[in-house]
């Protein structure tokens, strides 16, 4: 099958176990009620499913197509039993809606409807070019794709040292399901599986506040956060900033609504999300531990139930910790190769080089310049970051530390 | 049941009404960019989209092709260079050049590629672009 229809496949699978995974939380405690429910399904199956893929990509094996199945069938069964043996919610609670409301949730959903079409068909066709996208988050999903999990040979190597390899593997996990059900590599695959995580984020924000907020303030909400130029500009360069900012921000919402709402089943939710946050980006870790001490200060009476969930994060968190803890690479940390003109890494940053038109120093191959600047080189208008990360001396280039998109 | 205060009604219009306008101006932002970008890849052949990172990196398509086609599953290959952007060259390879593994030492390694570097004496080393040649060593 196709990259995009592959991605399509897979988001339906992990919506169908964001269902399940749902009514097990306890968050739908009746069908009405996850239909209700529904829209918090897609970014809750990439979080159950990531993390169980992460999970096993580090201790050697992968999810694969078939993993996922079973683990969708697996997790809607343990959703039934829960639906049938769970109470009959309480009547959700019916509000006037008045012109202002239909106006601006009109006007709200125009915004988001042309964002997200035009969003959705400029990125069915990008391939993966920034460096942080194809080196780090497109590299990890390829290997487990088609080596079949982490293998140490790359994931505890010195030669991918430089390649950010102590960044956990949840997205690049989730990237590798349809690009194994895909015919034959294209790094589009990455972007569109992208493209889906921040569009189960939105819906996933909106299914979360949509029976406590008026449409007439989360409908605006949302298309705000939809309509901001690094949403989707991010998306679109494949880096796993926008997944976890919204693994962040549903895992936050639904920690508010246990405030709120007291029903643990929110604080259960706040918990997967967390979880999948931290094994996202490192910097998830942050995002998490800020939320549940918050909770901790905040949740008087209900402190053991934040115990046992900022346990359950860490739990979850301590395969992938203990393994890179286990993990030593040698980095490279030379700056700059001999025979060129050194910058620092700050002045580094800002030289812009053309390797088609580069001179050669030492045959007449193309591409061999030295660090020196070269300003007046034609700078392309679709991307400013790749030609940082073609200095020479670069941070990435050379292998320094910072942090990947 | 509590009470909403006075002022909630015209928070809420004024929230509404700051949201909605920078939805839209940020849609005129966004917009336009994302169209650039359909217009720039969107005419262009799959396989020709692949080849944007090997572009932007200022490489050889066709000698990345060649080199592809020389590493194969289950070889272990080194990058022997020392060009000012030999990161570039080893980052890409262990991007592009998947399944086939990236090793630290050429002692290590089934396949050695010689980048702007001479290869051993007497090698058999295989030119697959200027300066580039690949050579595989006997198990």
């Amino acid at each position: 099958v196709s990259g995009p229809v592959a991605v399509l496949a897979i988001v339906a699978l992990l919506t169908l176990c964001g269902l399940g995974a749902l009514a097990v939380l306890g968050v739908a405690t009746s069908p009405a009620e996850l239909v209700r429910r529904a829209g918090q399904a897609p970014l809750a199956g990439m979080a159950w499913a990531g993390i169980v893929a992460a999970t096993l990509a580090t201790a050697g094996s992968r999810l694969g197509l078939g993993g996922l199945a079973v683990l969708t069938v697996a997790t809607c069964a343990g959703g039934a039993v829960r639906l049938v043996r769970g109470s009959a919610p309480a009547p959700s609670e019916r509000r006037s809606v008045g012109l202002l409301d239909v106006a601006v949730s009109v006007a709200a959903v125009v915004v988001l409807a042309v964002v997200v079409a035009v969003a959705a068909a400029t990125l069915r066709v990008l391939p993966l070019v920034e460096y942080d996208a194809w080196a780090v988050w497109g590299m990890k999903a390829r290997t487990i794709a088609v080596l079949g999990a982490a293998d140490p040979d790359v994931f505890a190597s010195d030669a991918y040292a430089r390649l950010h390899i102590e960044y956990p593997l949840l997205l690049p996990s989730l990237h590798a399901l349809p690009l194994q059900a895909a015919d034959g590599f294209s790094s589009n695959t990455v972007i569109l599986s992208c493209l889906a995580v921040g569009l189960a984020g939105l819906l996933g924000l909106w299914a979360l506040f949509r029976d406590r907020v008026r449409p007439v303030l989360l409908l605006p909400a949302v298309a705000m956060i939809a309509a901001a130029p690094a949403f989707f500009g991010q998306l679109g360069n494949g880096y796993a900033d926008v997944p976890l900012a919204v693994f962040v921000a549903c895992g936050l919402g639904a920690a508010g609504r246990w405030l709120v709402d007291r029903d643990t089943s929110w604080l259960a939710l706040a918990t997967l999300f967390l979880s999948a946050a931290v094994l996202t980006k490192n910097e998830g870790l942050l995002f998490a531990a800020a939320v549940y001490v918050s909770l901790l200060v905040g949740a008087r009476g209900r402190r053991r139930a934040v115990g046992v969930a900022t346990l359950a994060c860490g739990v979850l968190f301590a395969p992938w910790r203990a393994t890179s803890l286990s993990t030593t690479w040698e980095r490279p940390t030379t700056t700059c190769p001999r025979r060129s003109t050194c910058l620092s890494s700050s002045a580094a940053s800002i030289v812009l080089r053309s390797p088609r038109r580069a001179s050669s120093t030492r045959r007449s191959y193309p591409g061999s310049s030295g660090c020196s600047s070269r300003s007046g080189s034609p700078r392309p208008r679709w991307r400013s970051s790749s030609l940082r990360a073609l200095s020479p001396c670069s941070p990435r280039g050379s292998g320094c530390s910072r942090s990947p998109g | 049941v509590r009470r909403r205060p006075p002022w909630a009604g015209l928070v809420t219009v004024a929230f509404a009404a700051a949201a909605l306008v920078s939805a839209a101006s940020s849609a005129r932002v966004v917009v336009p960019h994302l169209d650039s970008l359909r217009e720039q890849y969107g005419p262009l052949e799959p396989a020709s989209r692949e080849e944007a990172i090997v572009t932007s990196l200022g490489f050889d398509a066709q000698m990345w092709e060649r080199l592809s086609r020389s590493v194969r599953e289950g070889d272990r290959y080194n990058v022997v260079a020392d060009v000012p952007y030999q990161h570039e060259i080893r980052n890409y390879a262990a991007y592009a050049l998947l399944p086939a593994i990236q090793v630290a030492d050429p002692e290590d390694a089934s396949v050695v590629v010689y980048w702007q570097e001479d290869p051993p004496a007497g090698a058999d080393c295989t030119g697959i672009g200027d300066g580039v040649c690949v050579l595989r060593r006997q198990s």
